[in-house]
């Protein structure tokens, strides 16, 4: 942590894509592994103030990205860039993290934990201000632009009308940099800035091979369908046949009490005792509307 | 209610003088539900000669919070003690004064701001961040002081089947006054009426699980991370399902009910 590490413009390390960009940072202080900069990079980027959904397509991306072999970019603020961070790390794949704060203050402060993660696991932690700086709002903006500078092509998983994020899209667009986004629907306040990019030109993204595709130097890995695997295999496990009733009834999305009382023979009493055996066995898990199956191996 | 209890709320009732002329003695249980701009002093009881509060009024009955997350936090918390106690001691300057309050809290509560989250009618329109501020608002040690939580899902009219026989309410009347009669029956000596006044001492006496009823409940504290109290109130709520299937033995399915309505203490609101 005492040895400050520094790369300048000149250096060989210093990353040709940000080279090119307007105004290019002359110095970068790093923390973690510098090389993972010549890394095709992919920088998730998002609203702070996030929505459920907007989590969980988060660690989508992230998750299939990193499968892709992408190393991920982002902001280290709360909200999507921490989710893209953490999911990241939680695949084993590499993240870069371009903090608008000197490396002594790390902002927000909740994530100093994922700050020391981030580096532990091969990570990296860059930042063009010196140590002693502390974050200030007109550094944020500042920032975004080595997010995208860094990055083949940013991906924005949600945004309002005017944030921070529509200006790291303007930028990346400004760079020469891919955008994709991802469609919301109309009425959806979390997604407006997003459609408001598609509208303006923005790649139209519903999966990984849409961003893959945009760049003839990668290849798209099929994905192998080891959900459906996982589940079968979970279920083949599952053999108990009162149990096995309740069981085929709980999918992804959640389903009630009252839903699985509905669609079976047994009693509420019955019901509630195989759920609470499933969910004590590992099988399930109760979230919020009800229950859910659970895919990770146990 | 017996007569004990009757005297008991009517004694209550008169201090304040609410009881009226033509009937002066109050003979049905107390519902009460305050609004949620209520003050701590008038929740438990307070003033320069202290009057009961609502809490001490709901005596034998039910308090009903609605929008318990819009209660003022004070007022939620001071609802600690009375709980557990079962009476409520207020201490002014000229006096103290000890009011029972054996009630029953009912409240009922939104998943989030917008009212959608978990929703699978509309899209709940709150970012994970007020999601959380908004449950935090009820405090950890208060739902571990809630027996039963239960999660109620929007249900449309072509949802009501009717491939199951529902039970009445007026059967279920008649059920839980056997439950109760149970009750009365088996605490006689001890000078309580219910399940829900027995103390660990007396828990541990009356309500005994199976022994798989009891591997179940080991399984279930280790595994979702329940308190010792959340424990006891779970061997509680047990001992009450037996009694409604008039079940001397508290057996292994009663004991998965009583796990099943503690859900809240599951964390599940948060990822």
């Amino acid at each position: 942590m005492s040895i400050l590490k520094i790369i300048t413009i000149k250096d060989k390390e210093y990353p040709e894509l940000l080279k090119k960009i307007k105004n290019p940072p002359k110095q970068l202080y790093f923390e973690g592994n510098i090389e993972l900069l010549k890394n095709n990079i992919i920088s998730i980027i998002g609203s702070r103030a996030c929505s459920t959904n907007g989590i969980k397509l988060t660690e989508k991306f992230a998750r299939e990205l990193v499968y892709q072999g992408i190393t991920i970019g982002s902001g280290m603020a709360i909200g999507i860039d921490t989710i893209a961070h953490k999911t990241t790390l939680l695949e084993k794949g590499k993240t870069i993290a371009v903090l608008a704060n000197g490396l002594k203050h790390i902002f927000p402060k909740e994530n100093k934990e994922l700050y020391k993660q981030i580096i532990q696991n091969g990570g990296l932690v860059i930042t063009e201000y010196l140590p002693e700086e502390k974050a200030k709002s007109a550094n944020f903006l500042e920032r975004n632009r080595i997010v995208s500078g860094i990055a083949l092509g940013i991906l924005v998983i949600e945004s309002a009308y005017r944030s921070g994020t529509s200006v790291t899209a303007r930028l990346a667009k400004e760079q020469k940099r891919k955008v994709f986004a991802l469609p919301h629907e109309v009425s959806d306040i979390h997604g407006v800035g997003t459609n408001q990019l598609i509208r303006k030109g923005a790649k139209i993204v519903t999966s990984t091979r849409d961003i893959i595709e945009e760049f003839p130097f990668l290849t798209y890995k099929k994905i192998p369908e080891e959900k459906n695997e996982k589940l079968n295999y979970i279920r083949k496990q599952c053999n108990n046949k009162e149990y096995n009733e309740i069981y085929q009834q709980i999918k992804d999305e959640p389903i009630s009490l009252n839903e699985i009382y509905a669609k079976t023979s047994e009693s509420i009493e019955k019901i509630n005792h195989i759920l609470l055996m499933l969910e004590l066995e590992g099988y399930i898990k109760k979230v919020s509307g009800g229950y859910i199956c659970i895919l990770e191996k146990k | 209610m017996n007569l004990e209890e009757m005297l008991e709320v009517t004694k209550i009732y008169s201090i304040l003088g609410l009881n009226s002329m033509d009937d002066p003695i109050i003979t049905t249980r107390p519902f009460r539900n305050p609004h949620h701009t209520v003050t701590p002093t008038s929740l438990v009881g307070g003033g320069k000669y202290p009057k009961p509060g609502e809490i001490s009024l709901a005596n034998y009955g039910i308090l009903y919070l609605d929008e318990l997350p819009e209660f003022n936090k004070n007022s939620l918390e001071s609802l600690r003690g009375p709980l557990e106690d079962r009476k409520i001691s207020i201490s002014r300057l000229n006096t103290t004064i000890t009011y029972p309050c054996k009630f029953m809290l009912m409240a009922s509560m939104n998943p989030c701001q917008c009212g959608y989250y978990g929703s699978k009618e509309r899209k709940c329109s709150c970012t994970a961040e007020q999601i959380r501020k908004y449950i935090n608002r009820v405090s950890g040690p208060l739902l571990d002081r809630i027996d039963i939580h239960i999660e109620v899902n929007p249900i449309k009219y072509s949802q009501i089947e009717k491939k199951h026989k529902i039970e009445t309410s007026k059967e279920i009347k008649t059920r839980v006054n056997m439950a109760r009669k149970l009750q009365t029956e088996r605490y006689k000596k001890l000078n309580i009426f219910s399940n829900s006044e027995l103390t660990p001492q007396l828990i541990e006496k009356f309500c005994i699980p199976t022994s798989s009823g009891k591997k179940i409940l080991e399984m279930a504290i280790d595994k979702l991370g329940l308190s010792m109290r959340a424990y006891h109130r779970i061997l509680k709520v047990a001992r009450t399902i037996a009694d409604l299937e008039t079940s001397e033995k508290i057996e292994e399915k009663h004991l998965a009910e009583a796990i099943q309505y503690r859900s809240l203490d599951r964390k599940y609101w948060q990822k």
